[in-house]
């Protein structure tokens, strides 16, 4: 839960500076029943908005529960990114009839997400930074944000497209959380990681202390998902070796077959850009903000018809630079947590993991040929 | 196919081409991906199987906003990739003999929206083709099935797995499959109330998220700026409001009349998995029944919507 944005900075710094920390404090954890999830939702929902994933019309997503409502916690990745919960691809700013405004800012319950993978929670830390920090405030995402709790659910099984463990992450990493839950087979465990957290288990009658077993089991299942996952290349140097390259033949090579769609951008939790369009007729209408693509022309192109970013080389460079080094230079850490959206749902297989052991490949050939 | 590479490198140097556009391995299983060949040497990666599933056509439109209609181009070629490319040089897109068909005999390819459904969400480290049958393994599952599961729709009624029309032809021509009525689903769907298919297309249209990787899949989609792109004046609202969402679905069907050839690579494409090729079907279907016109036959043909003839079907005009 975030009060300000000092309050998730200090968290922020804290869940990756330090990486993670997973203490296991059996004293601190307590345990649901997987046969009680049912009770403990529907006890969420009495203040809270609860989204989950839920599969609908073939489509995944996280979407507010109807009561009664199970989640698809067996889902690793939803096809659509959690961050909408907070920043949907339309929202309308504000009504307007001539000279009168209304605006239209989020009045609902305080919202809960549960069952949010530790990459996505990472996420809402990300884009947060670009939402709000201590000169502005964007009202639209802190209207659904603030109050926010964030149960995420640990990977026991990453997939084979998902690097989070790249990114410093990890299947059970904490970062935005508020709540870090294990399924230990008919139970889950739940760990506070914040102390909004600890105050909402704390006051839950359905939960039950942790036995030592359980935290034993938790630990074990922790140490088997960590170690599924392909071994992470050095990526200390990837920002310096990125602003050393730019002018490379290597980003017309990867660009080459790039259809130039926003399959990547639509699908990433962590970007953010948007637009904001009016529409209306005869002097009413609304203001809506909507998702906006670096990977489509017009996002760059300017009154006068020229365009900087005139080619898709220049537009992947920037999707990959922005993700990969001006991020980490605006906020110390990468813009990307390692989900595998976009390497899932390339329609031609652009796979962001081969573009990094690709470029520190290209830059290390370039330094042997120096 | 044993002798592609061989076969290809022979083309390379015998064609003079500049570029050859072919596949490769992916990084996923049951996923190849686009490759750009400049030198024979270089086509030793060059793989063509059933996961090569994207439309390669489309790079040629790429490959002449890049360089012009400069270099010779080869290119490997589905049945449909072959069509696609064909009606292109129909239109007049390319110059003939700057472009090099290399047929390839197809039996199918992959739809990543199948694979996607028939796994509910887990992924495999590896598959077995054996015969018909193909066996998906995951880290803690094996799951056996006919391989016509997942294969695009689009194969499953095509009658042209080989280029009608090319340059070099490599390895034995595939069968067509017995295809009954390639316009069976559509024909079905037609039955329906008019409230039932408005219906369907709203609920398909609803997931659309406006990320355009089926337009920018589609070999016809060439347009220098796309209807929904311009902004002076702005055609179209630009969220993914489901009347703004149908319109874009509903004009770009339109536009490809009599030019789509039905490779599915629009499905293919879409992340969210939506059905978009049936609205082209049907379009196809009434193309065809109108102007006796199957787009990407052959080279000389004008195109239905580019040619007119008197005696074109005119009971619509009052």
């Amino acid at each position: 839960m975030k009060e300000n944005s000092e309050i998730t900075k200090g968290k922020t710094t804290e869940g990756t500076k330090n990486n993670y920390k997973y203490n296991l404090n059996p004293m601190k954890i307590y345990k649901l029943h997987k046969e009680k999830l049912g009770e403990f939702l529907q006890k969420l929902s009495e203040e809270f908005a609860v989204y989950a994933p839920v599969e609908s019309d073939g489509v995944s997503a996280f979407i507010e529960l109807e009561p009664g409502q199970e989640p698809a916690l067996e889902l690793t990745r939803t096809q659509r990114p959690p961050k909408e919960v907070f920043y949907p691809q339309t929202e309308i700013m504000l009504h307007f009839d001539k000279d009168e405004v209304q605006s239209t800012e989020y009045k609902g319950k305080p919202i809960a997400v549960f069952g949010v993978r530790p990459c996505d929670a990472k996420s809402f830390v990300i884009i947060e930074r670009v939402f709000v920090e201590p000169k502005y405030d964007d009202t639209y995402w802190s209207a659904r944000r603030n109050g926010a709790l964030v149960f995420t659910l640990a990977c026991n099984e990453p997939l084979q497209s998902c690097f989070c463990n790249w990114m410093n992450g990890g299947p059970f990493d904490n970062t935005g959380s508020d709540v870090l839950i294990t399924d230990i087979g008919d139970e889950y465990l739940l760990e506070p990681i914040s102390e909004d957290g600890e105050k909402y288990l704390a006051g839950n009658d359905i939960l039950e202390k942790a036995t030592e077993a359980n935290v034993k089991a938790a630990q074990n299942v922790r140490k088997k998902a960590e170690s599924s996952m392909s071994k992470a290349p050095k990526l200390d140097t990837l920002k310096e070796t990125l602003d050393s390259l730019w002018n490379e033949p290597f980003w017309e090579e990867i660009s080459a077959k790039c259809l130039g769609c926003a399959a990547c951008t639509f699908s990433c939790p962590t970007c953010y850009c948007f637009d904001i369009q009016d529409e209306s007729r005869r002097g009413k209408g609304a203001r809506i903000r909507l998702w906006d693509t670096c990977q489509m022309p017009l996002f760059t192109k300017e009154g006068s018809g020229h365009n900087p970013r005139p080619t898709q080389k220049d537009r992947l460079r920037q999707r990959y630079m922005h993700k990969f080094s001006y991020m980490v230079e605006t906020q110390d850490e990468f813009g990307c947590v390692g989900c595998g959206r976009c390497v899932s749902f390339c329609p031609v297989n652009i796979d962001v993991r081969s573009f990094i052991t690709g470029i520190l490949e290209t830059a290390q050939n370039k330094r042997g040929r120096q | 196919m044993e002798n592609l590479v061989d076969s290809i490198k022979k083309i390379f140097t015998d064609e003079n081409l500049e570029l050859l556009i072919g596949f490769e391995k992916g990084t996923l299983p049951l996923c190849a991906t686009p490759c750009f060949i400049e030198s024979a040497d270089a086509a030793d990666r060059l793989i063509f199987d059933f996961t090569c599933h994207n439309n390669l056509a489309k790079y040629l439109n790429d490959e002449k906003k890049r360089k012009g209609n400069t270099r010779k181009v080869g290119i490997i070629a589905k049945g449909c990739d072959a069509r696609a490319i064909i009606h292109l040089i129909a239109e007049e897109q390319f110059e003939r003999e700057n472009v090099v068909v290399i047929g390839v005999p197809c039996e199918g390819v992959i739809d990543p929206s199948k694979l996607r459904k028939t796994l509910k969400g887990k992924e495999i480290t590896e598959y077995k083709v054996n015969g018909d049958r193909i066996k998906l393994i995951g880290n803690d599952f094996e799951l056996e099935l006919d391989r016509a599961k997942l294969l695009s729709d689009s194969c499953l009624t095509c009658r042209y797995p080989n280029a009608p029309q090319h340059d070099h032809f490599i390895g034995e021509k595939a069968e067509p499959l017995t295809v009954n009525d390639e316009y069976a689903a559509v024909i079905e769907f037609d039955g329906k109330s008019a409230e039932k298919r408005w219906a369907y297309f709203e609920k398909e249209f609803a997931k659309c998220i406006r990320c355009y990787a089926c337009r920018n899949a589609c070999p016809m989609c060439y347009c220098e700026e796309c209807f929904v792109d311009r902004n002076t004046p702005q055609w179209i609202g630009k969220s993914n409001d489901l009347t703004d969402t149908m319109i874009f679905h509903i004009i770009r069907v339109l536009h490809t009349a009599g030019r789509c050839v039905d490779c599915g690579a629009c499905a293919r494409a879409c992340p969210l998995d939506i059905d978009i090729r049936l609205l082209g079907k049907r379009v196809e279907k009434e193309v065809m029944e109108r102007f006796d016109f199957t787009a990407g036959l052959d080279f000389e043909t004008k195109p239905a919507m580019a040619a007119f003839d008197e005696n074109d079907k005119d009971e619509f005009i009052m």
